[in-house]
């Protein structure tokens, strides 16, 4: 039987507390329809690894099963998961232990490419290449540079969630910046 | 001027994390041609990079499978309440919790009150308005039916720790004892009384609490997220007092606000029913500030702890045995 979703009706955010409230196993089913793969991408844009972004989310889900009957949530749903998504892709990297300090090989293919003389690019085009070179930014580089250009998150707020000094977080974000700024020079012209 | 300074500056600048001497070194540079590219480039690439979020596919039906499989052994065990062990002994043994009073209802004694008591172990509940408690040992809470309109109007002998649900127009009161009151509409706190003293103490965790008091003085505060008030019996007098450690040893929840290393292993050697030997003095300026670790297994936490302290290594010396050695933080 397909669940209801999958036929085309959305659910609210207070149909489906409602239906983990009363311990319906729809529930699960409806939440990993309308937030798995989306949760499973914001833990990847934090760490890059699919694997481990597959875990954390069914840990997530798997909480909130445990909380299910007596969960209240007064914020939306998704931001809410996503919260979690983000919480515990850092307890993640803190278990991890990565030393943020050590360098790391830049390896990035940082030519134009296909340009042919053309390198100016609309910007759905710039968006797209800086959004590859984010993609390929050295890990630790691309886990800092990610916690303040999508989570917020301040200088002061990255250290003491990776336990690691601000002037660590100032230099790889420094860096991924540097990295970013060389890709994407050919096409301003 | 060093190229790594100018792009630490235009993202802090861009982030709005400059400070006013950063401010005037940024607009003296912004001066010079020779750097105008770098500002517009910059900024280019941090409008552009906005928007990014990765498109990977991943299987939702294989991934519901799994987790059907986890959940399939777990179905049997009721998630409406339950026990937790006593989890420090040793602060329960300073904290003399007596009974200091008895809700009277004002204006009926007919009104059929609820009792919910701990008696070994910490009791956790949730209340039939949906507000959780965490009861401590030897503690009582009355309560009346939460679900009709109105005020709740619960009281407490002892410790605990509410996570009151919100309900607007009903306010959560609990009595504290001569004719002290903790007020709140939807919030989480502890509450902690002390019948040799006659005080009583509310630590907020999360939203308001009014603390007042009902007799002559009729003293009031608004405590908010974070602090932490100490009310007189009779007098009603109030004190602020700071929160250190976490806002509550009963709701299970390992977290740490600057908390001393050594508590913070006193406090976990007790959740885990471990013995955790350290040298107080050579540790005791560290200062712990972590997530919620309640979800974590001991082998985590240490590995958490570790992370944050460099160089401290946890080694296991016996069945329920831990040795801390390699870290010197004295005060």
């Amino acid at each position: 039987m397909l669940a209801e979703s999958q036929l085309g009706m959305s659910y609210q955010d207070e149909d489906i507390l409602k239906m983990l409230n009363a311990n319906e196993d729809q529930a699960i089913s409806v939440l990993f329809d309308n937030f798995y793969e989306y949760l499973c991408n914001v833990v990847y844009r934090v760490i890059n690894d699919r694997d481990y972004a597959e875990d954390i989310v069914q840990e997530i889900f798997y909480d909130l099963w445990r909380k299910r009957e007596r969960i209240q949530i007064n914020i939306s749903l998704r931001a809410y998961l996503r919260r979690a998504a983000v919480n515990r892709s850092l307890n993640h990297i803190r278990k991890q232990r990565m030393k943020f300090e050590e360098d790391e090989e830049v390896v990035l293919d940082l030519k134009a490419k296909g340009t042919d003389g053309q390198l100016e690019l609309e910007k759905d085009e710039l968006e797209t290449r800086i959004f590859e070179i984010i993609e390929s930014l050295p890990p630790k580089c691309r886990i800092i540079f990610g916690l303040s250009r999508f989570e917020n998150m301040s200088y002061q707020e990255i250290a003491d969630e990776l336990g690691i000094s601000i002037k660590t977080v100032e230099n790889q974000i420094s860096k991924a910046l540097k990295i970013l700024r060389t890709a994407i020079q050919p096409y301003l012209v | 001027m060093n190229k790594l300074r100018i792009y630490q500056l235009i993202h802090r600048d861009l982030t709005g994390q400059l400070n006013h001497s950063e401010e005037a070194e940024l607009d003296a540079l912004k001066t010079q041609s020779e750097y105008e590219h770098i500002f517009a480039e910059l900024t280019t690439v941090w409008s552009a990079s906005k928007n990014y979020f990765p498109q990977q596919k991943f299987d939702v039906s294989t991934a519901k499978a799994k987790f059907a499989r986890r959940i399939a052994t777990d179905k049997k065990r009721p998630a409406k309440t339950f026990s937790m062990p006593w989890l420090l002994a040793a602060a329960a043994a300073i904290v003399l919790i007596i009974a200091i009073g008895i809700w009277l209802y004002p204006s009926s004694s007919a009104v059929k009150m609820q009792i919910l008591e701990a008696s070994s172990d910490i009791e956790y509940a949730i209340l039939p308005d949906n507000t959780e408690i965490w009861l401590g040992q030897g503690s009582m809470l009355k309560y009346p039916d939460l679900t009709v309109p109105g005020a709740r109007n619960v009281s407490l002998v002892g410790e605990a720790y509410f996570k009151v649900a919100s309900k607007t127009n009903a306010p959560f009161v609990v009595d504290l004892g001569k004719n002290n009151y903790a007020e709140v509409i939807g919030t989480a706190f502890n509450v902690k009384t002390d019948v040799t003293t006659g005080t009583a103490e509310v630590k907020v965790n999360e939203g308001i609490v009014r603390l007042y008091n009902t007799s002559s003085s009729r003293m009031s505060t608004t405590l908010s997220a974070g602090q932490g008030a100490r009310i007189q019996a009779g007098t009603g007098q109030i004190e602020s007092i700071p929160i250190v450690g976490s806002y509550s040893f009963f709701a299970n929840e390992l977290n740490f606000k600057n908390t001393p290393l050594p508590d913070v292993f006193d406090k976990i050697g007790t959740f885990f029913e471990v013995e955790i030997t350290y040298d107080r003095p050579s540790i005791n300026g560290c200062r712990v500030n972590s997530p919620l670790m309640d979800d974590f297994g001991l082998q985590e936490i240490f590995e958490v702890l570790e992370g944050l302290y460099p160089g401290m290594s946890i080694e296991n010396t016996g069945e329920k045995n831990y040795t801390v050695s390699g870290l010197s933080c004295a005060e």
